[in-house]
């Protein structure tokens, strides 16, 4: 939560021990993030989408018996900064570091080396690094890493990061890094525009000319910056851009591109058509199919359909069943009930760890017996299709539909992580490229999206009922995707942007990387969730111990009985749910299994804990991330929504004659 | 036309005030034709205010256009010109806008001044670009020249825009068609940049293409402003 603080306060820890700070840059998925793990020791989620790196990884790695900070920057396309990524990476780079090693695409050398060329005018010392080097001769090419060497004045490693080939010969490139030596021929218009910009200014002012030109520096990059530039630099560069009819960073990137085919005419050759084996045969095909409508759409059917086994059924129903009933229910909670009466002294403290509402019988069963088996199947499944590169295919299937909620293809990023963890998915959502896009994202994972702890437990308490239950409930939540999505898009101002996005091949996941990958986040969500259960569970236990609980659920009562129909005690569930939303939800199955509940009840109770505010922790990260102003507006919308929505259902379902 | 003195030294005069004068009625003419405006009255007016009081007198007196009960029609002398200079008029509106991308109240002006520049040869390279289109910005026909009619004898248009692929074709990048969206630049450092070739994997549910070894989505509405050349025979 609070990335800001820890990023500073690890940056002056390595500060402290090393003195030369190397930068790893390059566009998303070349495997940047694994290179760093591999250098560093320290692991970072590495995956097929675009977005997973955006806050800076720093860690500590020993070269040639020096020890040297790594900066795993976010996957950028180019300096010129658009993207909230590349204006961290653009920050990254003004603060000037050692040594830049830009990780590249081995079998995309033409594109690669327009970012190559764009690095070099920096003249930081640098490294090429040519990674997925297999992949490459697995497709025929063939690169003269030695020529390519000579040319830019730089070293060229080639490696596999995934199985560490080629890890010495990277690791050596570094120590030998030097400023490139290579110097773009720009038109000569550009050459005297750069000339007159960086007249009388100091060297390494006359280094960032190229960048200067092409796009405004922000005031706050100033601020980062080592160098300093004159303000009237500044005004000249934006009167040089005027005199420009097409934007110079088009015309930059043009004589980038002419020079970076006549580098690739000479080091690049395709000896062979390639050594397709079988295995890479039938992901090519699979992964041309899985674009298609059909049988594209089934596909993505077959896809959702083993995701729902994998958690709805596997996860949320056999491993919960066996933990809660069979371990927690027969073996753990008896004997720690036990335990604790025989040990601990007053009742008072007793009952705050087994009582109704203890940190053990409440927080810790929660936690471990009902929530835990679910996030983690989800989080495998998730990392399995990151890692296979389904994900931005799918988002190619769903582009149109996206586009009813004003949303594109590439919200189901955060769409899917949210059926994850709607904190997770909040932080994602910035890779969206505009504004209206990121606070109808985050305004729909507040409202609609259900997290994957939350599913698990309504799949579950759905599971006895009968079918048309769950129908209400998926209506509801589509139709409220749909339709609140579809009305939000209209009156927020604003253009959405059109859809744009680089499809990986379709890889099969490795095995070490998701399982590390999956560990990770356990971590992240077990340190988020147990505090946050405890503390909830501790307040509750305060507020039934002063009597203030009852005061609460009267207070409500008019709502939630009234209104929505529900048992007084669900002012409960809410309160917590407001804590964690599968938590809230895993009251209500506590109110089911006790027979509290009648159907209709059940299916009001259900609907409205999914409308229902967001966990507090993704509360937060929407401020953080959207700011008090949205937060606001969006919380005032998500609970006005799920009131009426809910209540609407319980008097329809009343006029149906539900009990 | 103008007629090409030698075919090898090519000369290419600059009209005086008084002939361009005659091209700009006829110009006018042409398009007010192709509006259904033929009523004498009417396009005296027209004339009167756009070029100079009396040149349409002057164009019947030199025999570019007869009158035939009050309506107006264009001889074959008078036909020949008009027809070039609505072509190139309209070819120059659409290369201000597609191209250079100049606001909308510069390019009236400019191709005005234009038209009566541009040979034949910088005409036809013009049209090639453009992909020989149809219609001008503001909706009016282009007369076809030689270009078009030899293009749509074989191919269709040479350049159109990526988003008229279809499934497998393969296409040169050519330009684009807007040159403020931020957009542009990251199509830019993706590779899809003038120069390159892009090959169509599929038009729907979005579009992807081939560009290497890189495959990439893009909307439609993106697609529509990227220019392409396409590749013979396909």
């Amino acid at each position: 939560m609070h990335n800001h603080t820890l990023f500073q306060e690890s940056e002056r820890e390595h500060k402290k021990i090393a003195h030369k700070q190397i930068v790893l840059i390059g566009h998303p998925n070349v495997g940047k993030s694994v290179l760093f793990n591999v250098l560093t020791g320290r692991y970072v989620t590495v995956s097929n989408y675009p977005g997973t790196t955006v806050d800076v990884s720093r860690g500590v790695g020993s070269l040639g018996g020096e020890v040297l900070e790594i900066v795993d920057s976010p996957g950028i396309h180019s300096l010129v900064a658009y993207s909230e990524e590349e204006r961290v990476t653009r920050a990254l780079l003004l603060g000037r570091p050692e040594v830049l090693v830009h990780v590249a695409d081995a079998k995309n050398l033409s594109r690669e080396l327009l970012l190559t060329l764009e690095l070099a005018e920096l003249k930081i010392p640098m490294v090429l690094c040519l990674n997925m080097k297999d992949e490459a001769l697995s497709r025929g090419y063939w690169v003269d890493a030695k020529r390519l060497s000579q040319i830019l004045g730089i070293p060229v490693a080639q490696t596999v990061a995934t199985t560490q080939e080629g890890l010495e010969e990277l690791k050596g490139a570094i120590l030998k890094a030097s400023p490139p030596s290579w110097k773009a021929q720009y038109p000569l218009e550009i050459q005297k525009a750069l000339r007159e910009i960086t007249d009388e200014a100091s060297e390494e002012v006359k280094l960032l000319g190229p960048l200067l030109l092409q796009n405004h520096v922000t005031p706050e990059e100033l601020a980062i910056s080592r160098v300093f530039i004159p303000p009237q630099i500044l005004v000249r560069i934006q009167g040089t851009q005027k005199k420009f009819i097409r934007p110079v960073s088009a015309i930059l990137m043009q004589t980038r591109q002419e020079e970076a085919s006549h580098i690739v005419a000479e080091v690049l050759s395709k000896p062979s058509p390639g050594r397709s084996t079988g295995l890479s045969r039938f992901l090519e095909a699979l992964g041309r199919w899985s674009l298609r409508p059909w049988p594209g759409y089934f596909l993505g059917a077959l896809v959702l359909w083993a995701l729902y086994e994998f958690v709805g059924v596997l996860g949320a129903q056999i491993c919960v069943n066996f933990l809660e009933k069979t371990l927690f229910g027969e073996y753990v909670t008896p004997w720690v009930t036990l335990g604790v009466r025989a040990l601990v002294p007053t009742v008072f403290l007793q009952d705050l760890l087994v009582g109704p509402y203890g940190i053990f019988s409440m927080a810790l069963t929660y936690a471990f017996a009902l929530i835990l088996p679910i996030v983690t199947t989800f989080f495998l499944a998730l990392g399995i299709l990151e890692d296979v590169g389904y994900l931005p295919r799918l988002s190619v299937l769903l582009n149109r539909f996206f586009h009813l909620m004003g949303l594109n293809g590439k919200a189901v990023f955060p769409m899917i992580l949210g059926l994850g963890c709607g904190t997770m998915a909040m932080l994602t959502t910035r890779i969206l490229d505009s504004k209206k896009e990121r606070v109808l994202a985050s305004f729909l994972l507040a409202l609609a999206i259900p997290c994957s702890a939350q599913l698990g437990v309504i799949l579950g308490m759905t599971s006895g009922l009968a079918p048309s239950v769950l129908g209400i409930w998926l209506g509801v939540v589509m139709g409220s995707l749909l339709g609140v999505g579809w009305l939000a898009s209209r009156i927020l101002p604003g253009a959405p942007s059109p859809f744009l996005l680089e499809l990986p091949p379709l890889r099969l996941p490795q095995m070490s990387n998701l399982f590390r990958k999956v560990w990770t986040r356990l971590k992240w969500y077990l340190r988020e969730v147990v505090p946050l259960f405890i503390y909830g569970t501790m307040a509750l236990y305060l507020l039934d111990r002063m009597g203030w609980l009852q005061i609460i659920e009267k207070g409500f009562s008019p709502v939630v009985k009234g209104f929505l129909g529900l048992p007084e005690k669900s002012a409960e569930a809410f309160l917590i749910g407001f804590l964690r939303r599968d938590y809230g939800a895993a009251g209500f199955y506590q109110m089911q299994k006790q027979g509290l509940l009648t159907l209709r009840q059940s299916t009001v109770a259900i609907v409205a804990i999914t409308l229902f505010m967001p966990c507090i922790a993704q509360w937060f990260m929407s401020l953080r991330e959207r700011g008090w102003k949205a937060t606001m507006v969006i919380t005032a919308a998500v609970l006005s929504y799920a009131l009426l929505i809910s209540g609407g259902i319980n008097q329809m379902l009343l006029a149906l004659g539900w009990s | 036309m103008i007629e090409l003195g030698d075919a090898h030294i090519k000369k290419y005069p600059i009209p005086t005030t008084q002939e361009e004068d005659v091209q700009q009625a006829l110009g006018i003419l042409w398009t007010q034709f192709e509006q259904g405006v033929t009523r004498k009255a009417d396009l005296e007016k027209v004339l009167e205010g756009a070029v100079r009081p009396g040149i349409l007198d002057q164009l019947i007196l030199e025999n570019f256009v007869f009158e035939r009960e009050g309506l107006l029609e264009l001889t074959s002398k008078g036909q020949n010109i008009a027809r070039d200079m609505a072509r190139r008029h309209l070819l120059t509106e659409r290369l201000l806008k597609d191209v250079l991308v100049l606001p909308k109240e510069q390019i009236d002006p400019n191709a005005c001044r234009m038209e009566h520049v541009i040979t034949p040869d910088v005409e036809e390279a013009i049209c090639i670009l453009l992909g020989h289109p149809r219609a001008c910005p503001h909706g009016l026909a282009i007369p076809q020249g030689k270009c078009c009619e030899e293009a749509l004898g074989q191919t269709g248009p040479v350049v159109v825009s990526l988003s008229a692929l279809k499934s497998g074709q393969e296409a040169g990048i050519a330009y684009f068609s807007s040159q403020d969206r931020p957009e542009l630049h990251k199509l830019l450092s993706l590779g899809l940049s003038p120069g390159n070739s892009v090959r169509v994997v599929q038009t729907f549910p979005a579009f992807v293409v081939s560009l290497g070894e890189s495959l990439l989505a893009l909307e439609d509405s993106l697609a529509s402003h990227i220019f392409v050349r396409k590749k013979n025979g396909k």
